[in-house]
């Protein structure tokens, strides 16, 4: 298991090769407010993510997530069960 | 969260109804004032081919449809008033489940009262939170939708491609064999089938079950009009056969066929086939007729495709970005929504009438122009449809440029 800093650590990754000009992101980042990130970059990012991790996010789990600290939550979640 | 009003949510649609406002274009509005034919109508007083209507057989104004509904009409009235579980099943809505069910020789089948009730009352009675839906990340709103009514966990696999839906049957471990797959026969949007022998074969692999939307297929594939899987060679595979009467069989409602007895539990699970009306009788009637012409119009089927290839190679030639192979959907990318927006417009005010889907809803960021074919088109009316498109393709060179 991963601990919030290697996810968060992650996220930016996969956010910066979706968008290279995206620098720092802080578990308070909104992923769509801050980084203007549209649905089929979400889902790009998503996918990356679940691959990397070998887990499947549900949708259902995604509909409340605004921040990076929040997805950092619900793969935490995910990846303990 | 001081501004926050009831209507907050409205806010961005308001925000883009004030810019196809000013550009003085409503695309989500066109209004009908009279339908012609299958293939023509008047829109704002000009005389316009239809080529985004999904009247795929053409059959809108077959004359003994029109008969059969015309007389049940007076026979049985207007409406039935009631759900199918109260005052509202007919035997002649018996009779259509019984034809459908013989129809794709499956053991039964439920009647709905649209194609999207029949994806939301279907999906959202089998399975719990502790269940499973796998869905191709493309499929249709409703089901989506039906997911959300049902509370499964929805899990996401790359459109048509079976090895993300294996990995993420693998990462279900024992999960997977109750689990519930999703797809659609023809993707509507960009036109493209579902490889269903490979999604089937994911399926022997690890468990589950298989539910196909064939929408956009019932009619248009296959020997006998029963959709993709019959085309493919693998309806033994598919547990669940969602479909429409909206399309091809020119009316509205929907259905659903399986083999499995539990289908008629459903019917008693499904809030969506509980709590509203049931179809109206002379829908019913029509339907029943159309879905025999269906059946038996491998003609339909051959004049449709001679049609899709026509215009397909057309558009081709003169260098418009096709999203997929031949079929009686095209789609045609358009980069930029002001573009496309100006692009539609004068499509229409030259004649032909198709649809503009925008992001979200369509499956890249870029908008989409979308052409549905009919058997009812004539090869002259296909030929003006590519003379206008001929001559609107500077429009989209000079913004290329």
């Amino acid at each position: 298991m991963k601990n919030d800093f290697d996810l968060l650590a992650l996220i930016q990754r996969e956010l910066q090769q979706i968008k290279p000009e995206i620098q720092t992101i802080t578990a308070d980042t909104d992923l769509v407010a801050d980084l203007s990130l549209d649905s089929v970059q979400v889902l790009e990012m998503c996918t990356a993510i679940e691959d990397e991790l070998d887990v499947s996010i549900p949708v259902n789990r995604l509909g409340d997530v605004r921040t990076a600290g929040q997805l950092i939550a619900v793969l935490q979640d995910i990846t303990s069960t | 969260m001081q501004n926050h009003t009831l209507f907050s949510k409205l806010q961005p649609i308001a925000d883009a109804r004030q810019m196809l406002d000013q550009a003085g274009i409503d695309p989500f509005g066109t209004s009908m004032q009279n339908i012609i034919s299958p293939t023509e109508a008047l829109i704002d007083g000009r005389h316009t081919i239809l080529v985004g209507t999904n009247n795929y057989l053409g059959l809108t104004f077959d004359q003994e449809a029109i008969e059969a509904a015309r007389t049940t009409l007076q026979q049985l009235g207007t409406g039935t008033t009631g759900s199918r579980m109260a005052n509202g099943s007919f035997s002649l809505h018996r009779q259509l489940e019984i034809e459908f069910a013989e129809f794709y020789g499956q053991r039964d089948c439920i009647v709905f009262s649209t194609g999207y009730l029949a994806n939301l009352g279907v999906i959202s009675a089998l399975g719990n939170s502790r269940d499973v839906i796998v869905l191709d990340a493309d499929c249709h709103a409703s089901i989506y939708d039906g997911c959300k009514l049902g509370g499964a966990e929805v899990i996401r696999f790359k459109h048509n491609n079976p090895e993300d839906l294996a990995k993420r049957m693998r990462r279900l471990g024992e999960r997977a064999s109750q689990a519930l797959i999703i797809v659609e026969g023809l993707y509507s949007m960009l036109g493209d089938l579902a490889p269903l022998n490979e999604i089937a074969a994911v399926k022997r692999e690890h468990g589950g079950y298989l539910l196909v939307d064939e929408a956009h297929s019932l009619g248009v594939y296959g020997t006998t009009g029963r959709g993709v899987a019959q085309l493919q060679n693998c309806e033994d595979e598919v547990d669940f056969t969602v479909g429409t009467f909206s399309k091809s069989l020119g009316a509205t409602g929907g259905f659903c066929v399986s083999q499995h007895p539990e289908l008629d539990l459903i019917r008693y699970a499904s809030r969506p086939y509980i709590f509203t009306a049931s179809p109206t009788p002379s829908t019913i009637a029509s339907t029943r007729v159309t879905l025999r012409k269906l059946r038996d119009g491998k003609h339909l089927r051959e004049n449709l495709f001679v049609r899709a290839a026509q215009l397909h190679a057309g558009l081709a030639a003169i260098g418009y970005d096709l999203a997929s192979e031949v079929s009686p959907v095209i789609g045609i990318t358009i980069k930029g929504k002001e573009n496309a927006l100006a692009f539609w417009k004068q499509l229409l005010e030259s004649g032909a009438y198709c649809n503009l889907v925008l992001p979200p809803a369509t499956p890249s960021r870029n908008p989409l122009l979308r052409i549905s074919l009919s058997a009812a088109h004539t090869e002259q009316q296909i030929e003006q449809v590519l003379e206008i498109f001929k001559q609107l393709a500077p429009m989209l060179e000079q913004q290329a440029a």
